[in-house]
């Protein structure tokens, strides 16, 4: 018999994923790689958005929960818009300081 | 289906006049940026102009002709009460003054490109989204829209590294808060299946999430199974949602962005950061977060078979008071050493989202009229504030020539003798920061304050809330100390140099306008707080 990847195991592999980003965020020192666990735990609640959708069209009432779907799209757009903004933003530190490490952010104290 | 039943389906569902100043400033901003293009290398006055009269067109259809209360079109995703009609003309004044600031501000800075005008008219869109959002997709996409271009403003020195780097902090920092509030959303998605306020509202706390999914339903364990499940991801998705705002309010502990990124970017920018992007998160933590708390209150009064995991209001009041008092008591306190008055506005601005984070709690306790009198506290207390910190800040514009210098708490020695109605300006300004009457921030943080203070008549409440209430006068006395430090500096120390302090008509009449409005709202607030009260009983949908 085939095994089929249940409700339980694709919210395990979001949260893991989801996890793994907040890591990523706070240990990684390089703000690409900052902004690429950022954009694994966007993915990890897309996941979570198309699990549960999918999981819940065999409602009772018949009632399809499509705005799980819908939701996954909007949020791509707006990782998509993010990435531009953020990588131009980089390049931008880059050509001034010549160094994307976040630990080297440090004129603004007080 | 025939003609008029396509146009009775697009008169109810797409009712394009709900939207129409969205729509409008939108537009603009595509406009600003085709204007651009044209007229490279010409004066950017024009396109300040245009964008003017964009926000002016807006502000006139909010005011004037904005679709009769409880209104929802676009299938629910959209409620264009009373609430939303108060915080799109925050939102809009918000924009009209900040581009009036930057007008004479940004060649200065050397930073005078159409981009700015068309980035701030895309803030106040994604700002308005919020306001009227009734449905997580559209608070979402307004809170990213907002946020990205707020992120671009920030840099928009390219050639200076603290604009950079403020830029930079923000866009990682934001980015991870909305990561956060995205997987917040899904989970409440997961447990309650829907995404839209009206539709859990009207659910009558009934999980129609995992937990009604048709496999679980065949054996009674593992439908309490599915059930607690559902209650575990309803209560993390309200957490992580929390955090979100919490971020974009700039409450402790999310606030530690709040100072580098206001005093890295262009202080225009900072002004517009400080009061449009709060007063929208304000609007969105009212209408949504409030809204989904309210749905786990109706579940734990409704649940029949199952025990609810926790009471989450109460939870979520003790939560929400800790913050509010670490909010109010840090800012207070870190602002009192600072030198730089622009990194010193924005500890102030923590905290001011602490008082007014003071008010959301009244409105998670209460209900009916109480409930209704602390949201319409909160809503006039934005409002005041944006009049009074864009002023503030607005005076710091005027003070700066092109570089650091202006900020420094010791550029206003002696600005009073020969800069006097400057001075004055400011002085209000500080005065309604500080919360002095007759001046607008006086009033609003007397009705927040007496909203705390009646809700600690609730039986059982009388701790929390006279403490939350005598906590946070005792934090407005803190920091009369530091608002008034700059006044003394103009009035009583004699100045070394004289600064060059030029009055440009763009940018006096926009400290003029935020001058009058403070003093208006402190003298006769009375009209401002109806139309407040108003906002705040279309709410809440009973």
């Amino acid at each position: 018999m085939m095994y089929n990847a249940g409700l339980f195991q694709y919210l395990s592999l979001a949260g893991v994923l989801f996890i793994l980003g907040v890591f990523g965020v706070l240990w990684r020192k390089n703000a690409i790689i900052v902004f690429m666990s950022i954009e694994l735990m966007l993915n990890a609640a897309n996941l979570v958005f198309v699990t549960f959708s999918r999981f819940m069209a065999s409602h009772p009432d018949g009632y399809v929960a499509m705005q799980g779907h819908m939701f996954a799209f909007m949020s791509m757009v707006v990782a998509a818009c993010e990435v531009a903004v953020g990588l131009a933003i980089i390049v931008v530190i880059f050509r001034n300081k010549k160094t994307i490490d976040v630990d080297d952010m440090n004129l603004l104290k007080g | 289906m025939n003609p008029s039943g396509i146009q009775l389906f697009l008169k109810q569902n797409f009712d394009i006049q709900t939207v129409m100043p969205l729509i409008v400033v939108a537009a603009t901003a595509l406009l600003v940026l085709l204007l651009e293009a044209t007229i490279r290398g010409k004066s950017r006055t024009f396109l300040t102009a245009v964008s003017l009269v964009g926000l002016g067109v807006a502000l006139l259809l909010t005011l004037f002709n904005f679709p009769g209360a409880k209104q929802s079109s676009f299938y629910g995703m959209v409620r264009t009460d009373a609430f939303a009609q108060f915080f799109t003309v925050i939102a809009l004044a918000a924009g009209s003054l900040t581009l009036l600031l930057s007008a004479n501000y940004l060649p200065k800075i050397k930073s005078d490109t159409g981009e700015f005008h068309a980035l701030v008219l895309l803030a106040v869109c994604g700002m308005i989204l919020m306001a009227i959002g009734n449905d997580l997709i559209v608070l979402f996409l307004g809170i990213e829209t907002m946020s990205i271009a707020m992120y671009i403003l920030c840099g928009i020195r390219v050639d200076a590294e603290k604009s950079n780097e403020s830029s930079l902090k923000y866009l990682l920092l934001g980015a991870f808060a909305s990561a956060f509030l995205l997987f917040g959303i899904a989970l409440i998605y997961g447990a309650t299946g829907t995404t839209n306020i009206e539709a859990l509202i009207n659910s009558g706390g009934v999980l129609y999430g995992i937990s009604g999914i048709k496999e679980y339903q065949w054996d009674t364990g593992a439908y309490q199974f599915a059930e607690t499940a559902a209650q575990y991801f309803f209560i993390l998705g309200v957490a992580f949602v929390f955090l979100g705002f919490a971020f974009k309010i700039g409450a402790v502990p999310f606030h530690m962005w709040t100072p580098d990124v206001y005093q890295g970017a262009p202080t225009s920018v900072t002004g517009f950061m400080a009061v449009g992007v709060k007063a929208a998160a304000f609007a969105a933590l009212i209408r949504v977060f409030l809204g989904i708390v309210d749905f786990g209150d109706l579940y734990s009064s409704n649940a029949i078979a199952y025990q609810p995991l926790m009471d989450l209001k109460d939870v979520l009041l003790g939560v929400i008071w800790l913050v509010a008092v670490l909010t109010m008591t840090l800012g207070n306190l870190s602002a009192l050493i600072q030198t730089n008055l622009k990194r010193m506005l924005a500890f102030s601005s923590i905290a001011h989202a602490g008082y007014a984070l003071v008010g959301v709690s009244v409105a998670l306790r209460l209900s009916g009229d109480d409930r209704d009198a602390a949201v319409g506290a909160v809503m006039f207390y934005l409002l005041a504030y944006m009049f009074m910190n864009l002023g503030a800040f607005g005076v710091v514009i005027m003070m700066n020539r092109g570089n650091d210098e202006g900020e420094h708490l010791h550029d206003y020695n002696g600005l009073a003798s020969y800069r006097p109605l400057v001075a004055a300006a400011m002085a209000v300004f500080m005065f309604s920061l500080a919360g002095i009457p007759p001046t607008a921030g006086f009033v609003g943080k007397f009705y927040i304050f007496s909203a705390a203070v009646s809700a600690g008549t609730v039986e059982g409440y009388g701790l929390y809330f006279y403490s939350l209430a005598i906590i946070g006068v005792l934090n407005s006395i803190i920091s009369v100390y530091y608002y008034l430090y700059p006044l003394r500096n103009m009035y009583f120390v004699s100045a070394e140099r004289e600064h060059k302090v030029e009055l440009r008509p763009l940018m006096s009449a926009s400290i003029l306008i935020s001058t009058i409005f403070v003093l208006w709202i402190g003298v006769m607030p009375k009209g401002f707080l109806s139309r407040a009260l108003e906002g705040a009983k279309a709410l809440f949908f009973g």
